[in-house]
């Protein structure tokens, strides 16, 4: 009879044929986990680390020796560190997944202490009733940073583009005035010279009467041409009237100094912001309150961009004087005012380029606030000048 | 030789009517243009007069109109008309060469005064560089041995250091120099010179 079973020598080489086989078969699973791009963490149901991929390592600054065998929260700093074996206990009573098959975005800790952001996902394998739990993390540091960088950019961008907004609508008086006097110039311009040409045509020898009615008809629409300017000038005034919301002064003030930066720096001065801690409210037009102060800062600056660097210092300051008031000053050390009782006068300027309308204006500006602009001699020389506004009535609410 | 005219860029259009008529009231010729690049591309510099151009216009600003200008050498004498405040920007144009500026709104008076001023200034101008180009083309027509000639007679050297230098005899050092002479049209060796010195500005 023949004897079917394998001999025993037989059965030693398939046995040592079958370890072979599992041997690289384990070597290949290792080479494809090493290969993958994330960390590939395999831990047990107690949290036991199993494997610890190449990717693992280089992200946690940590060898597969020295981690497989421990608690896989030695990767994690607190509270994580100290709560993940009830997590997974949670998980293996109820089934109810707060991160297996979802993923999130969890700090890590590095061996050397360093926590740092990284996105985990968890997934399940279950082989012969024993579970396992393989999480995939990817270090996202670098893409936070630049997220962040980018949305630091945007912000900067955004702020940027407002301030720039708000310079725009924020024009001084006298730079107002000043393109309102060449608006008007113009018309002036044509009127006058028409008129003399007209003239010298009458004392010319043969006036052309075709000529002449030209010369009266445009007189007339270039007169017109001013009208409509003033017009347009009073409607842009009366629409800005009457707006009143509650302001922070200090607030106000801290924008407009921003604002006016780049000139302070431009002329090398020195800013010195003196700020009541606590201002009461008042009702203002917070635009043109803003206004009235760039206004008197462009007016301190002109006055000491001449003088050496040391005295070009300007001291904006704000207080309460009690009972019922906020008072606001701009103090510069330039030559001061020789002759103030016309400072706030219209078309009284001191300046080669001034039209002589920012005092006046923003002097009517503070009336119309029920306020006050006056002057003062700044203690030691230069001008001074303060505005003072009510404070807002409390309303009950 | 035609008469100058008076050329104004000005970009409203009722300020530039007002100078026009301002301008033929007193018999001058005037022609008129709403923009730099429409004069610009129209204008040749052999034609003589004067520029009267806004400092503030939409497009090419009155500074460089002036600087177009200048880089391709037009004599045109340039008045200015500013606005208020614009001062500082005309300095600067005054500095780059312009004849000079008024303020609107003008007084006539002054306008044509300063109009009648540089026309005087072109014609002056033109007539320094007519004067220039026919020394030039006199000089072109000399042979180099003249020229040779003529730049000893312009550093003062007499005939007999020439005729040394050139290796030649005095006799025919004379004989070129009054060749040179005659075709420079010089009736004097003082008129040569100052002739010559014209050509060798800058």
């Amino acid at each position: 009879m023949a004897d079917n079973s394998p001999s025993p020598s037989g059965l030693v080489e398939e046995i040592e044929a079958t370890r072979r086989e599992l041997q690289a078969l384990r070597a290949r699973f290792h080479g494809i986990l090493d290969a993958a791009v994330d960390g590939l963490i395999i831990i047990d149901e107690k949290g036991i680390v199993e494997h610890f991929n190449r990717a693992a390592e280089r992200i946690f600054g940590c060898g597969a020796d020295e981690i497989v065998g421990r608690n896989v929260s030695e990767l994690m700093p607190p509270p994580d560190r100290d709560l993940h074996d009830d997590y997974i206990n949670r998980y293996l009573v109820s089934g109810e997944a707060r991160i297996i098959g979802i993923g999130r975005e969890v700090t890590g800790r590095r061996r050397d202490g360093e926590r740092f952001l990284m996105t985990l996902a968890v997934g399940e394998v279950t082989v012969d009733q024993t579970r396992r739990f393989v999480g995939i993390v990817r270090d996202i540091t670098d893409q936070k940073r630049m997220a962040e960088a980018l949305r630091q950019g945007e912000e900067d961008l955004r702020e940027q583009r407002e301030r720039l907004a708000h310079a725009g609508r924020l024009t001084t008086m006298g730079e107002m005035a000043s393109a309102i006097a060449h608006e008007i110039n113009q018309p002036l311009t044509a009127i006058a010279t028409f008129a003399q040409a007209g003239r010298r045509m009458l004392g010319g020898g043969s006036p052309s009467l075709e000529e002449l009615t030209q010369a009266l008809d445009q007189i007339g629409r270039q007169a017109e041409r001013a009208g409509e300017i003033i017009r347009r000038l009073r409607a842009f005034m009366r629409r800005r009237d009457g707006r009143r919301e509650p302001v922070d002064l200090n607030e106000q003030l801290r924008k407009v100094i921003r604002l006016a930066d780049v000139d302070i720096r431009h002329h090398n001065c020195r800013l010195i912001a003196d700020h009541a801690s606590c201002l009461p409210v008042v009702h203002a037009d917070a635009v043109q309150i803003q206004q009235v102060v760039l206004n008197l800062i462009r007016n301190a600056v002109d006055a000491v961009a001449d003088l050496p660097e040391a005295r070009r210092v300007i001291r904006i300051v704000s207080r309460f004087v009690e009972p019922d008031r906020v008072e606001v000053g701009v103090e510069d050390h330039g030559s001061g005012i020789s002759d103030p009782s016309r400072l706030f006068a219209p078309f009284f300027t001191t300046k080669a380029e001034g039209v002589g309308l920012g005092l006046s204006i923003s002097s009517s500006i503070i009336t119309a606030h029920g306020g006050n602009l006056w002057h003062v001699a700044t203690a030691g020389g230069g001008a001074t000048f303060r505005f003072s506004l009510p404070v807002a009535l409390q309303v009950p609410s | 030789m035609t008469a100058p005219t008076v050329f104004v860029v000005d970009d409203d259009e009722a300020v530039r009517q007002a100078l026009c008529m301002l301008i033929r009231s007193v018999g001058m010729t005037v022609e008129a243009y709403s923009t730099g690049a429409e004069f610009l591309s129209t204008y040749d510099n052999a034609r003589a007069g004067c520029l009267i151009l806004d400092l503030r216009m939409p497009g090419l600003s009155g500074l460089q109109v002036q600087d177009q200008l200048a880089a391709r050498g037009a004599l045109l004498p340039i008045l200015f008309i500013t606005g208020h405040g614009d001062v500082p920007v005309a300095v600067r144009a005054l500095k780059a060469g312009a004849l000079d500026f008024i303020e609107k709104p003008f007084n006539d008076q002054d306008l044509l005064d300063r109009v009648h001023k540089a026309l005087r200034v072109d014609a002056a101008r033109r007539e320094a560089a007519a004067e220039v180009a026919g020394v030039r083309s006199r000089y072109e027509r000399l042979t180099p041995r003249e020229r040779e000639i003529l730049e000893h007679l312009y550093e003062g050297r007499s005939n007999k250091e020439t005729a040394r230098d050139l290796e030649l005899s005095e006799r025919t050092v004379e004989l070129h120099r009054a060749r040179v002479m005659e075709k420079m049209g010089a009736e004097s060796l003082p008129a040569l010179v100052r002739q010559i010195a014209r050509l060798k500005e800058p």
